[in-house]
């Protein structure tokens, strides 16, 4: 990524999470992320990457890698599950918001005002994908007037900040096996489209009915939701 | 198939004891509520004497809750947010308009009360009984709609939580009035009947409570497997104690037996000391289904430890027990108060209103004098 795209994010990332065309985005994208399992290593760079982008404080994760055993002594595996927030197309999240905080904009990427949001946690109560958490703050989040807010939600962006200026989002481009795929749904040439339509793909929860907007390839749906586990 | 959690992130508890006592403040207030409108809208003129003391405790008590909803808030400046952009799907958004309208026509409903206007006392009493349970069922949603939780999600929840709230509140005013007669005798005496019969109004609640629990249970036995594991957090797993013991035992079945025998169910001890245990039955329960939900982890293995280290209450076990004291130690100072100061109270508002309102006191001239 060039210094001028990166200007660019700076210019156009508003200090108002409220301004108007920030909690739009644009109306004829769907933005979507493949996450083809067969090539992720459990290499956590997604991870790590995240947590520079974002400003995110220890002890929480936007994106964070699962790791699950499965099986005895010979025949066991290590099964990894790159987490991060599903973007639903019906996220229980804004439902729950008291202020509306939490919204979607018509790309398909939840975000959360941090001017706004209260910190009454309904959301976090709401999601059930353990997606969100309390930023105890002080965090910019790319903020070119530095205002530092603290102690709100806060949760995967799809790296909005990025993605309206071009660029991909963090974990996407750290990911060394190309295991991530970000891009738009509804371009039916977008790499996104190609994986999600030639390839069997998992949803985590998929019954819940929050359509999530990030599709697996190969992934063991026994371990994707709460794991049930026993100890050897 | 063996699983074993090699590496994940753990989420711990979003609310805790805070948001338990929510509901529980909530719940006596709007129990209390509602036994103050015996009188008023159902015309059971014997319960009169305690019309009084139950909608003081009633306002008392939600400002507790307001109180507690507030301190667990992180931004509790931008609560004006729930004003200028409500949402029409959050529960939470409705809790606080429905709180509002409740707040104001229960210190309406208070004023008609202590100006002895029976007619309009009437009135508002018929407007507040559905809010005032409005208010509990919401809380019940606030709780029941969430997916994610499988403790929580469950067509019952608002039910049993109206249920649970008007088994409590009755309860606290037994206990109150109980106390109020035990150590301060000289003030107006409370005719014991009443105290029973209130009483046996305890008792229909109390089963009726146990026949939700029992629902509930025994349709997440039978349920999908991950409801059966939430389910067994009650009967066998850490909560089992307090499910088993405190809320069936304690807070229901000895109350129960206490109420119900013709011997200790007619003394001011017996009643005082079952509806104690039945409020602290409640707690309980407001306890497991709270922090009970929010033990059930949604992505990772086992269960998530009650603890306040990981997780997102944002106060240590120690700072919520200190803030909770203080809540309810407003609570017992704003109660003695008011039940001391209302009256000079309502007379400086019937100065400020003038005439309207002494017009109308004066057409039914203190009836309510006993
Ligand atoms: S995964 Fe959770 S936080 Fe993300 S959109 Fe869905 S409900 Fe909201
Ligand atoms: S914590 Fe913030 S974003 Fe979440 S529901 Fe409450 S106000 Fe909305």
């Amino acid at each position: 990524m060039g210094k001028k795209k990166l200007d660019r994010i700076n210019e156009n990332w508003g200090p108002k999470y409220s301004r108007p065309e920030f909690r739009h985005g644009e109306p004829d994208k769907k933005y979507a992320m493949v996450i083809d399992l067969r090539k992720c290593v459990g290499c956590h760079a997604c991870s790590i990457a995240c947590k520079q982008e974002n400003e995110v404080p220890l002890k929480h994760y936007r994106s964070w890698v699962k790791k699950i055993e499965k099986g005895t002594y010979p025949n066991v595996k290590t099964f990894n599950l790159p987490r991060l927030c599903n973007q639903c197309d019906r996220p229980p999240c804004v439902l729950a918001c008291p202020v509306r905080a939490s919204f979607k904009r018509e790309d398909g990427i939840t975000l959360v005002d941090f001017n706004r949001c209260m910190g009454c946690k309904a959301c976090i109560a709401a999601c059930p994908y353990n997606a969100r958490f309390m930023n105890e703050g002080p965090y910019t989040n790319h903020d070119p007037e530095h205002t530092e807010y603290k102690d709100t939600a806060d949760k995967c962006s799809f790296c909005a900040h990025r993605v309206d200026n071009g660029a991909l989002p963090a974990c996407v481009l750290s990911c060394m096996t190309k295991a991530r795929v970000f891009g738009d749904m509804n371009d039916p040439n977008s790499e996104v489209s190609k994986l999600i339509h030639l390839y069997p793909t998992q949803l985590i929860k998929a019954g819940l009915g929050t359509e999530p907007k990030v599709f697996y390839i190969d992934a063991d749906t026994s371990i994707m939701g709460r794991v049930q586990e026993e100890k050897r | 198939m063996v699983f074993q959690e090699v590496y994940n992130v753990q989420h711990g508890l979003i609310w805790g004891l805070l948001i338990t006592s929510f509901p529980f403040f909530t719940g006596l207030s709007a129990g209390s509520f509602t036994l103050s409108t015996l009188a008023y809208v159902f015309d059971k003129k014997e319960y009169k004497v305690i019309s009084k003391n139950a909608v003081l405790m009633a306002i008392v008590l939600l400002l507790m809750a307001n109180m507690t909803l507030l301190a667990d808030t992180t931004q509790p400046t931008r609560i004006y947010n729930t004003f200028l952009y409500p949402n029409i799907a959050s529960m939470f958004s409705w809790a606080t308009f429905i709180i509002s309208a409740y707040l104001l026509c229960s210190l309406i409903y208070a004023y008609y009360i202590f100006t002895g206007n029976d007619k309009f006392a009437k009135i508002m009493g018929i407007i507040c009984i559905p809010v005032a349970l409005g208010v509990h069922a919401d809380t019940g949603f606030v709780f029941g709609l969430n997916k994610g939780m499988v403790l929580w999600h469950t067509a019952l929840m608002p039910v049993l939580f109206l249920v649970s709230a008007l088994t409590s509140g009755i309860a606290l005013l037994i206990v109150v009035v109980v106390i109020k007669e035990k150590f301060f005798p000289d003030e107006k005496k409370v005719d014991p009947e009443i105290i029973y019969s209130i009483g046996n109004l305890l008792i229909f609640f109390l089963v009726l409570e146990f026949f939700l629990d029992i629902v509930d249970i025994t349709t997440m036995l039978y349920s999908a497997a991950e409801e059966y594991e939430a389910i067994m957090l009650w009967l066998s797993g850490p909560l089992s104690f307090s499910f088993i013991w405190i809320q069936i035992v304690i807070g229901g079945i000895i109350p129960l037996l206490i109420l119900s025998h013709p011997k200790t169910g007619r003394t001011y001890f017996g009643q005082g000391l079952a509806a104690a245990l039945v409020v602290i039955g409640t707690f309980a329960m407001r306890f497991n289904v709270i922090v009970g939900g929010q033990m059930i982890p949604k992505s990772e293995a086992g269960l998530v430890p009650y603890t306040h280290e990981i997780g997102y209450i944002g106060y240590t076990l120690i700072e919520e027990i200190m803030l909770l004291s203080g809540i309810i130690l407003f609570g017992i100072v704003a109660y003695i108060l008011a039940l001391k100061y209302t009256p000079k109270i309502v007379t400086l508002v019937d100065g400020i209103i003038g005439k309207n309102a002494n017009d109308s006191s004066t057409e039914v001239p203190f009836e309510l004098e006993e």
